[in-house]
């Protein structure tokens, strides 16, 4: 049907796409399937991250609050796509506009078996200021999902998903803003 | 750099297709579309480079009115070697998922011709691309169309023979 897309995609077929196996998607030892894709209503799970900036940051310490997890990786054109929306999320969290009571709200970015060494040059290249984890393979992702990203979660103060996104459709600042604006409202 | 623009069988019977696009010297160029299928592979090692391509689609001057399914797909993407040693792909371009719209009359047709939009941005010395916008002559104020990124990502995995759903 769409006969120049095979040219298309020929002309790309040398080029990798670092970081997309689901060769070691594990956790705890078990593989992790479709089923297991957390979707609203569910808990976050417990992981425990160590950002760029040296802060550590545990579920535990998401709770009592409303935030957001987003699972990317620099070798996926979509990510790459959204994170200057997350970016913009940051800034207006960091300005206090996202809680009501001037706190930022905890936005954690982490990544998927992406390294800072390989991170590093799309942040700088984009302009990027938010702090991310690194991950060195694909456990902590697998937590959440075995496959898509980027993936974003917005959950509410008792850690239960309220919106997720994952790889289509992804949303812009201003949508993710809506999104929490209605978690924030439903909590008082 | 490479470029495509498809077309439903509709569109050429009551419209000219004209694809306006960026080449590797930053020139612009035309083409007329004589088939469904137009497409461009353009080589280059010289970065940073923008890459632009709009599809000027103007109707015939006597359109029957019938029942015409109009639709066209654009797209354009490249491939860089990053400086860490990594390849690194990336694109954008119109929804191919899209539903046609429909047009009865030579003023539906018209009508229709007038939103093709542009697809642009610019490769930085690094390898990553941005959107941007690229003035073919008639298409400003266009924002730029930015819905192919999933779609080329799951296109690409399916003819790797990778599970699409890691996009």
């Amino acid at each position: 049907m769409r006969k120049f897309l095979l040219w298309f995609l020929a002309a790309l077929l040398m080029t990798a796409c670092g970081g997309c196996s689901a060769t070691d998607d594990k956790v705890d030892g078990d593989k992790v399937t479709d089923a297991d894709s957390l979707v609203v209503g569910d808990q976050l799970p417990a992981f425990e991250v160590t950002m760029n900036d040296g802060s550590v940051v545990r579920t535990a310490d998401l709770k009592g609050q409303p935030s957001v997890v987003v699972l990317f990786s620099v070798d996926c054109p979509d990510c790459r796509h959204e994170l200057p929306e997350v970016q913009k999320l940051w800034d207006r969290s960091r300005q206090g506009e996202l809680t009501g009571d001037g706190k930022p709200l905890p936005i954690v970015l982490i990544a998927r078996k992406n390294t800072v060494e390989d991170i590093e040059p799309f942040w700088k290249f984009a302009e990027l200021t938010m702090p991310y984890s690194p991950q060195p393979d694909r456990k902590v992702y697998s937590r959440f999902a075995p496959s898509r990203i980027p993936r974003i979660y917005i959950s509410d103060a008792a850690g239960i998903i309220r919106s997720a996104y994952a790889d289509t459709l992804m949303p812009t600042a201003e949508t993710l803003v809506e999104d929490i604006s209605r978690v924030t409202t439903e909590k008082k | 750099m490479y470029y495509g623009v498809e077309v439903s069988d509709d569109v050429l019977k009551v419209a000219n297709v004209e694809v306006n696009y960026v080449d590797q010297t930053g020139a612009k160029q035309k083409e007329v579309m004589t088939s469904k299928e137009w497409k461009k592979t353009l080589d280059t090692k010289t970065l940073p480079l923008t890459e632009g391509l709009w599809a000027r689609i103007t109707p015939k001057s006597a359109v029957a009115s019938g029942n015409y399914q109009l639709k066209v797909t654009t797209a354009a993407g490249y491939q860089a070697q990053l400086a860490n040693g990594k390849t690194v792909y990336d694109g954008y371009g119109s929804d191919p998922d899209a539903a046609p719209t429909a047009a009865q009359t030579a003023a539906e047709v018209a009508a229709w011709c007038a939103k093709s939009g542009t697809v642009a941005f610019t490769v930085s010395q690094e390898g990553y691309a941005k959107q941007t916008k690229v003035d073919f002559g008639g298409n400003d104020g266009e924002d730029a169309d930015n819905g192919l990124g999933t779609w080329l990502c799951e296109k690409f995995m399916i003819f790797l023979g990778y599970n699409p759903d890691d996009c």
